[in-house]
């Protein structure tokens, strides 16, 4: 995956390269990650930074898995922004990672249909 | 065979796990929770030697399911799984009689070894978590008082002990030391009456504490 955002090493150290196995993973991540990142956005609209927190929280140890370092980096950004500055500092960081996880998408397929 | 219980409200990373425990030799998922309170219940009905428990779940957490566990199946074993490294949640799980803590980023062997290691001898921990337990103990001066006042440890107490730290098994201790594994078992509960801790993380921290071991 030249030129990529992900690197899937640990994936594919956690399930011994079996890739039916990966693709098992991932299929699933993209069947959920929709979910997780649309709390990213209510936690924005409900103006709750606990909320937000939460979801940038839930998300980090699929950015772990994914070996998306930008995605981990911004999820890490905006659970102390949450925290610490309040929801309307997060915005930015909410769009940035609503983007990153439309890339992250599109990469994954891309990737299971090279199978 | 090891019995797992994974409490986890994420699915996703619940379903890795079991997918990646299923290969695991000797071990198995009996049980599959997204919280606390499904896992009290479910701990009804099934048993289960090791939990790896999140912290952040809803509904009941895992510090509340930690504290249950602990008074209503205490001889189940946990294993924290989190995403937080900061020392007060790791500390506190600790106290809490947690038999290991690991975080989720965790490489695969790691999560292996963890859960051998707790089935085998009863505790876990990564040379980062030691660190921060020691760290913590220091910084809050929270050795007991009893550890200064207790009968001297004998030479194969403290070998005992050393193997624990070292986080050797009851058979490799026994190896080492060129005694039986029942010996061990003789020594690690004498080391507990002694030092007053409650079980292997408490030694490993008097350990660490008093100077004689240090990793």
């Amino acid at each position: 995956m030249d030129g990529s955002m992900l690197d899937l090493s640990y994936l594919e150290r956690l399930y011994k390269g079996d890739r039916s196995r990966m693709e098992q993973w991932i299929r699933m991540y993209l069947e959920v990650a929709p979910t997780y990142f649309a709390k990213l956005s209510d936690g924005l609209e409900s103006e709750d930074p606990k909320d937000l927190a939460f979801a940038a929280h839930e998300l980090r140890p699929q950015a772990h898995y994914l070996g998306a370092p930008r995605l981990l980096e911004v999820l890490l950004a905006l659970e102390q922004c949450a925290r610490t500055e309040g929801v309307p500092s997060c915005r930015p960081l909410v769009d940035e990672l609503l983007a990153l996880g439309r890339a992250v998408d599109t990469e994954l397929r891309a990737w299971l249909t090279v199978g | 065979m090891i019995r797992l219980a994974l409490a986890d409200d994420q699915l996703l990373f619940r379903r890795g796990m079991a997918m990646l425990l299923s290969d695991m030799a000797g071990a198995q998922v009996v049980l599959e929770c997204a919280n606390g309170e499904e896992l009290l219940t479910s701990l009804k009905s099934t048993s289960v030697d090791i939990v790896l428990l999140d912290l952040e779940m809803p509904v009941m957490d895992g510090m509340e399911t930690m504290r249950r566990l602990r008074l209503k199946f205490p001889a189940v074993k946990v294993i924290v799984l989190s995403s937080h490294d900061e020392e007060k949640f790791i500390a506190h799980l600790m106290e809490l009689g947690a038999n290991g803590y690991m975080l989720k980023s965790a490489e695969p062997d790691e999560i292996d070894t963890a859960i051998r290691s707790v089935a085998e001898s009863g505790y876990y921990f990564s040379d980062a978590v030691s660190k921060v337990m020691l760290h913590t103990l220091v910084k809050k001066k929270q050795v007991k008082p009893t550890f200064h006042s207790i009968d001297p440890l004998s030479e194969r107490e403290l070998e005992v002990l050393r193997g624990i730290c070292q986080e050797l098994t009851t058979a490799e201790i026994a190896q080492r030391i060129f005694v039986s594994p029942r010996t061990v078992e003789f020594h690690r509960n004498n080391l507990l009456l002694k030092t007053g801790a409650r079980n292997a993380a408490g030694l490993v921290v008097y350990a660490m504490t008093q100077g004689l071991y240090t990793p």
